[in-house]
């Protein structure tokens, strides 16, 4: 993967993370090598444990790994210190957090404005801020507490917040856990509008299989270790839910999503791995899926997994 | 982050728990406010002793019979010949010789009585002790030579014994039953000197009518002389003049304790200002102390806030504030905290200042309190410097905070 490293806006070569723990050593990430590249929609997906959110924070930089090398937009982040990982997190990544995490007694403006506090950049702050509120589509509530929004505008606000500096990538731990699924699905169309307009690298950690079988790209975490392909039959089963929601599409349900996730289904069924490359295949599909997702409906999928069978059923 | 932001959201946070901050603040308010009050009533009190002080002029010298300090087996006394040869010393420019005597019966015919201190002195009286005239004039020369029965009063006595607008210039005081006429008023001096009666309730005579009418028995002994230094001369330098000279005319054996004692006014203000000093000095060391326990009041509440707010300082720190921001925007705000403490406590001593000298006014003791730029300005830094010291554990504690164990708290 070496040779990728001026594509790839994260490159990691055996990443480690232990704790000790009184006298066990804990191995929450065991040689992790992976590689995510400029543009990519990307979901960490795991059981408990499994030290996703471990892969997470580092990846994230509000961690160091133990050992191993993690390149982040070509710069070798694994010795950081302190601040200079602050820059870094100031500068390259928007964080969208499950529960929200904005200031209670701060205007959704201010909450906005805060990474640009700590920027270098502040030129034209409020214009920024602004701008991104437009763009998430809160224009209108700028001056509102977010006691004062729903729990789908606070996200926004928070996915605002994370546009603010114009970071490479945004890192979502689960975005839509604290939502409904209206507001999650908003969410996620937000993401995907990111991802498929702006070209922001965007990482989401999640639980919710029914995100997971709809992103191009899934990395597996399992034990600390990412899931290699053959074992895990989380990879293929991604696509089945996926079939089991068209079919609720045609009972009426047509939102974006779904829609989408069908489709991701009928393009990616080749390239379901937890090490699917190129910008190409991932932005493809998403753009696929918003273009004739309701062309490919019908086109059903002949699964390679016993654990797909229901959604084979369901499919049938 | 510039200063005006962290300062605004420093108050923000503070508004959001007004009666914590509030209780927090009380420890610096009460500490600034006691510290405030000590000082300006101090200064104010050191300030109207220096001033009288230095009213009775500070280059002057007193001599008094006897020895304060030492006992003296034979107090002696100062004379009129004394006096006469202290005047000759090159290091002396004038002398004012004064008899007086305490409890002396005043009356105006067909009015009431009282007893009142009277001083014979000589013309030179009243330029040494820088009295000025309200009305009439002083002695000369000629009144004493004459023995003529005149006196100068004190504007008190002037309104003890006559009534508003009628002039006493001119009537008769009768003093141990003896008519006085009055030829000069003392200008309101306002309160006492040092160590005796004003002069606004003295009256004065001519010394020599003193020695035959009044103080018969004590003719030609002195109760004080007061010498000006002349210019070109220390008082230190007259002092020791002075002493030599009566040492010599006293015919005191050497080792043997003086039998009269000379003050140098400039020096017992010195010694008065130092220990006024040392005294407000200590009650603001005392007032201090409450300070120190409204800055670990702070260090308290900040500790609380930063555990309370571990949450947020994680996602600052995922936001990309430097160990540095975090640590910044605590200080800031437990030194806003006790800047506001100090600036309120500073007005209340202020307040409880004038409140102590407006009671201390009524009582008869005029005190000004010293409103000091300098000691609002250094108290408004030393509150401020409180939080910033108080504040440095806990903020390092925010500033240390593992963003991601922060972020995870609940």
């Amino acid at each position: 993967m070496s040779e990728k490293n001026g594509k790839n806006v994260i490159h990691t070569e055996h990443l480690k993370k232990y704790y000790v723990m009184g006298d066990i050593e804990v191995r929450a990430l065991h040689d992790i090598s992976l590689d995510v590249n400029y543009g990519e929609f990307a979901a960490i997906m795991g059981p408990s444990g499994s030290g996703k959110s471990t892969l997470m924070n580092i990846l994230g930089c509000l961690d160091r790994p133990t050992d191993g090398l993690y390149m982040l937009d070509g710069t070798d982040v694994s010795e950081m210190d302190d601040s200079q990982l602050a820059e870094v997190r100031n500068q390259k990544i928007g964080f969208v957090f499950q529960s929200f995490n904005l200031l209670p007694r701060s205007s959704a403006l201010n909450n906005v404005l805060m990474p640009l506090l700590y920027s270098k950049n502040k030129a034209n702050a409020k214009e920024r801020a602004e701008a991104v509120l437009e763009m998430v589509g809160l224009g209108s509530r700028m001056k509102h507490k977010p006691k004062e929004l729903s729990g789908g505008q606070q996200q926004r606000v928070a996915v605002a917040r994370a546009l603010v500096n114009d970071p490479e990538i945004i890192m979502a731990d689960e975005p839509t856990g604290n939502l409904d699924s209206k507001s999650g699905r908003e969410i996620m169309e937000l993401l995907i509008k990111l991802n498929q307009e702006q070209g922001k690298t965007i990482i989401i950690v999640t639980h919710d299989p029914r995100i997971g079988n709809q992103i191009p790209r899934v990395i597996n975490v399992f034990d600390g270790m990412l899931a290699v392909n053959g074992e895990n039959t989380i990879h293929t089963g991604w696509s089945m839910p996926g079939n089991a929601s068209e079919n609720k599409n045609e009972a009426g349900s047509d939102s974006a999503l779904e829609t989408e996730s069908a489709d991701g289904t009928s393009n990616g069924n080749d390239d379901v791995a937890s090490e699917r490359d190129g910008l190409g295949g991932a932005a493809d599909a998403l753009a696929a899926a918003f273009k004739n997702g309701a062309a490919n409906n019908g086109k059903e999928e002949k699964p390679t997994e016993e654990s797909s069978s229901t959604g084979k059923e369901a499919g049938e | 982050m510039n200063i005006t932001t962290l300062m605004r959201e420093a108050i923000s946070n503070l508004l959001s728990n007004k009666v914590r901050s509030l209780l927090t603040m009380l420890g610096i308010f009460i500490g600034v406010g006691a510290v405030i009050a000590m000082m300006s009533v101090g200064l104010g009190a050191k300030d109207s002793i220096s001033s009288q002080m230095s009213q009775l002029g500070a280059d002057s010298l007193y001599v008094y019979p006897g020895n304060f300090s030492e006992s003296v087996r034979n107090i002696g006394t100062v004379t009129t010949e004394d006096a006469a040869a202290l005047a000759e010393l090159k290091s002396i420019d004038s002398i004012s010789p004064t008899i007086s005597g305490q409890q002396v019966s005043i009356s105006r015919a067909g009015k009431k009585t009282s007893s009142l201190n009277v001083t014979g002195v000589t013309p030179t009286f009243q330029a040494i002790e820088n009295y000025t005239m309200a009305s009439g004039r002083f002695f000369t020369q000629d009144d004493l030579d004459r023995n003529d029965l005149v006196t100068v009063i004190g504007s008190e006595v002037g309104a003890l014994f006559f009534e508003t607008g009628e002039n006493p210039i001119g009537q008769t005081l009768r003093i141990n039953g003896q008519p006085y006429e009055i030829i000069g008023v003392f200008t309101k001096k306002g309160a006492g000197g040092m160590g005796g009666t004003s002069v606004d309730q003295g009256i004065y005579l001519p010394l020599t009518t003193a020695y035959n009418r009044l103080f018969t028995r004590l003719k030609g002994t002195l109760n004080q002389i007061v010498l000006k230094t002349k210019s070109g001369y220390t008082s230190q330098q007259a002092v020791d003049d002075a002493k030599a000279l009566m040492r010599e005319r006293h015919n005191i054996l050497e080792g043997k304790p003086d039998d009269f004692s000379v003050v140098n006014l400039q020096e017992m203000v010195t010694a008065m200002n130092s220990v006024m000093s040392t005294f407000v000095l200590f009650l603001g060391g005392v007032a201090g102390i409450s300070l120190l326990v409204g800055g670990i009041g702070i260090m308290n509440i900040m500790l609380v806030t930063v555990t309370e707010r571990t949450r947020e300082i994680g996602l600052r720190k995922a936001l990309g504030a430097k160990n540095r921001d975090i640590q910044v925007q605590f200080l800031v705000e437990s030194s806003v905290l006790s800047m506001l403490g100090g600036i309120l406590g500073i007005i209340f001593g202020y307040l409880l200042a004038f409140g102590i000298a407006a009671l201390a006014s009524n009582a008869g003791t005029k005190i000004v309190p010293a409103v000091n730029l300098l000691i609002i300005i250094g108290t408004t830094l030393f509150s401020i410097g409180i939080g910033l010291f108080f504040g440095i554990y806990p903020a390092s504690r925010a500033a240390k905070l593992d963003p991601v164990i922060a972020l995870r708290t609940e």
